[in-house]
């Protein structure tokens, strides 16, 4: 059917009016790269072992590597540079960005071993908390870098959070070489109570983004539980062969009950002796919507769990090789959406609800054990054991893209 | 089952040729009947990827990609072994075949819960998940009872292998089961309600004892097994060590896929092809294109 003038010129209207926000975003981020507009001049001597942009603005990320220092650098504004004078491994248009400031062994505070875990606290940027391998978790004032408050373990640190949805309380969660996790409490300087059900050392946990009494722990046996702070026990632990396939849309009410009944081994199997992970755990993240979750373990693979029916979501992530000997973070972007995996010194990006592989992010020349991703300005930072931090952002046209419209839309006016 | 004729062109293996996969189990559709009342459950979405070719009257018979592929690679599964050993089928070679291999599992899982497939658990293999259709194991309990009537056991025990295959498989899909759920499942009868046999060790012992269930590293649960397969289990493990070494040896750890069918495997007894199957689908082994033929390199680990 031929179409009328009116609606052609109304098409060629809509299609030159942008793109909307999110599939601007989604560009972006699929078409991440080693930025070539930011640098970020690390200030450690160690490898990085963590990352972690503050929650309110999306500007300061701190970072912690193994030589005990912690450092904290401005994303969003470049160090000034003196005039006349250009650093010479950052090219013209490129801003710098070096470290605002460094707690490094000159520090009298400072840790003595490696420092594996450093937050934010979630409410403002005027404190934070670090982790480390010395058997203490320190509070330190940003603006004076002294510690206000330490804790002191029986064993190794291996990772820390904060919730940021909390209004009622402010424990730090501390996951270490021992099986509790231990819920410290910085406003009255002493432990609470520590959680109870895992095997082996806790590698990883996260607070949940939806609900601030609710905890996820990533542990060496191969256990996730997710814990719920006020109650004894935890409120599921994952397991890697209950699919819950029964609630597919589409089937019918009798394949659904009959597949309910046919799982029903699975869904009996008692919860020692369920495993998320063959391996240990690595990495725990839940999705920003606070629908999924993603953990990594040292069976070199990834799974995806859907927190409503706390089921294995089935989504099949090819080559994840994991030979981590401690937490390794994975960052997720809502943007597309993507899973940013760290597999030696590459970053693999894969589509987080099918699975295959989008691209890999070459740029680092030794284990990458950091990532963290900034969702203000779709990039991506990583740190790896070659103490540099790599800003990845999407290339300066990507914006500019415009979709050349075809031929057939050209008027068609005899003159 | 048709026998799969030797000389075909061994591209297509590799190849995700899907309709080569479905047509292989059309033909075996006949002589078998396999799964003459299976497809009417399948929803309508999980038809063959290329769709445009498939006749619309057939639709509704057609088994879904990993059906196809699972039925293909038992066609081709190798004969000729001193014992009655199952043709199982590795998930790692299903991956091989059909790229998706988010698809693969959600079709997997599907069609273990509709019980057309079953799944078992190896151990001692790391990673080891093998497939087996449901008639086959059917197959195979029957021909242990045969054995077992020979062999002069007692009738009411024998009647186990009866009730495990009626009333525990159908609705235990997993790969355990405990101690308790088993006993209460083979004294059920069809209508749910309990039934007047009562079910002593000795039944247990004896499920135990034909290989139907091993026991598991946990206490009080036991994994569904099929019997008889020790041999392919060291077979798998000793191939691939093999397979990897040839290829590890070379100042390239890399070959020919023609030039590596044509050598064979002196430890195991599955052959190379199987092999390469397995292994390009756990990663271990990459397929790539070259002027000359596809290669296989092994992949180096980060």
């Amino acid at each position: 059917m031929p179409r009328s003038i009116i609606e052609q010129l109304l098409q060629h209207q809509t299609r030159n009016c942008l793109y909307d926000v999110s599939q601007f975003k989604k560009n972006r981020v699929r078409s991440l790269q080693v930025s070539a507009e930011k640098g970020i001049e690390s200030s450690h001597k160690g490898g990085l072992n963590s990352l972690e942009l503050d929650s309110i603005d999306h500007r300061y990320l701190l970072g912690a590597a193994s030589d005990a220092s912690v450092a904290a650098y401005d994303v969003q504004e470049g160090t000034p540079q003196v005039v006349g004078r250009q650093s010479q491994h950052i090219t013209e248009g490129c801003s710098e960005h070096k470290a605002l400031f460094t707690v490094d062994r000159s520090n009298p505070d400072c840790h003595k071993f490696s420092v594996t875990s450093a937050v934010w606290y979630p409410v403002d940027t005027g404190m934070f908390v670090t982790g480390s391998f010395d058997q203490e978790v320190k509070i330190w004032d940003t603006n004076v870098l002294a510690v206000a408050c330490s804790f002191s373990l029986p064993v190794r640190v291996y990772a820390l959070g904060m919730s940021h949805v909390a209004a009622a309380h402010c424990l730090v969660a501390v996951g270490g070489g021992e099986p509790q996790v231990k819920l410290c409490d910085p406003a009255s300087g002493a432990f609470t109570h520590s959680l109870v059900g895992h095997r082996e050392a806790v590698w990883a946990l996260h607070w949940s983004v939806s609900s601030e009494w609710h905890l996820m722990t990533g542990a060496c046996d191969g256990q996730v539980r997710v814990w719920d702070i006020r109650m004894s026990g935890c409120v599921h632990n994952f397991d890697q062969h209950d699919t819950h396939r029964g609630h597919q849309s589409g089937a019918t009410r009798q394949y659904r009950e009959e597949a309910r009944a046919t799982d029903r081994a699975n869904v009996s199997r008692p919860a020692e002796h369920r495993t998320a992970h063959d391996g240990a755990v690595t990495a725990v993240v839940p999705t920003p919507d606070g629908m999924h979750c993603l953990t990594a373990g040292t069976d070199s693979r990834m799974r995806l769990w859907d927190l409503h029916h706390n089921s294995n979501a089935l989504v099949n992530y090819p080559n994840t090789f994991n030979r981590a000997k401690k937490g390794r973070q994975i960052s997720v972007s809502a943007d597309a959406p993507l899973v940013f995996h760290p597999s030696g010194s590459v970053i693999q990006m894969f589509n987080m609800y099918e699975g295959d592989l989008h691209k890999l992010l070459r740029g680092h020349m030794d284990t990458v054990n950091a990532c963290c991703y900034n969702p203000t300005t779709q990039e991506l930072y990583t740190g790896s054991n070659d103490c540099q931090i790599i800003a990845w952002g999407a290339p300066r046209r990507a914006a500019e893209e415009v979709d050349e419209g075809d031929d057939i839309n050209q008027d068609s006016w005899s003159d | 089952m048709a026998r799969v004729p030797k000389r075909r062109r061994l591209a297509r293996i590799y190849d995700d040729d899907i309709q080569a996969a479905s047509q292989l189990a059309e033909e075996s559709n006949v002589p078998e009947g396999a799964f003459s009342d299976a497809p009417a459950g399948l929803p309508a979405t999980e038809l063959p990827q290329n769709a445009e070719e498939v006749d619309e009257d057939d639709l509704g018979e057609l088994p879904n990609d990993t059906l196809a592929a699972v039925l293909a690679l038992r066609a081709q599964f190798p004969s000729g072994w001193s014992r009655d050993v199952p043709a199982l089928v590795l998930k790692s070679q299903i991956y091989s075949i059909v790229k998706d291999r988010t698809i693969v599992d959600r079709q997997l899982d599907e069609l273990r819960l509709q019980n057309k497939l079953r799944l078992f658990k190896l151990l001692t293999l790391q990673d080891g998940y093998a497939y087996l259709p449901i008639d086959d194991y059917r197959g195979i309990i029957s021909r242990i009872t045969q054995l077992q009537q020979e062999k002069g056991t007692a009738g009411n025990v024998l009647a186990v292998l009866q009730w495990y295959q009626q009333r525990v498989l159908p609705s235990c899909t997993g790969i355990d089961i405990s101690h308790t759920d088993l006993i209460w499942h083979l004294t059920r009868d069809n209508r749910g309600s309990e039934a007047c046999e009562r079910v002593t060790e000795a039944h247990v012992s004896l499920l135990l004892h034909v290989g139907l269930l091993t026991r598991h590293s946990v206490p009080d649960r036991f994994l569904f097994a099929v019997p008889n397969a020790g041999p392919i289990v060291k077979g798998i493990i000793v191939g691939r060590k093999e397979l990897l070494g040839m290829l590890m040896r070379r100042r390239h750890p890399e070959m020919f896929v023609k030039e590596l069918e044509k050598k064979k495997l002196n430890s195991s007894p599955l052959g190379m092809r199987w092999h390469i199957r397995d292994l390009l689908g756990s990663g271990a082994l990459m397929q790539m294109q070259t002027t000359v033929g596809p290669l296989l390199r092994v992949v180096k680990k980060p």
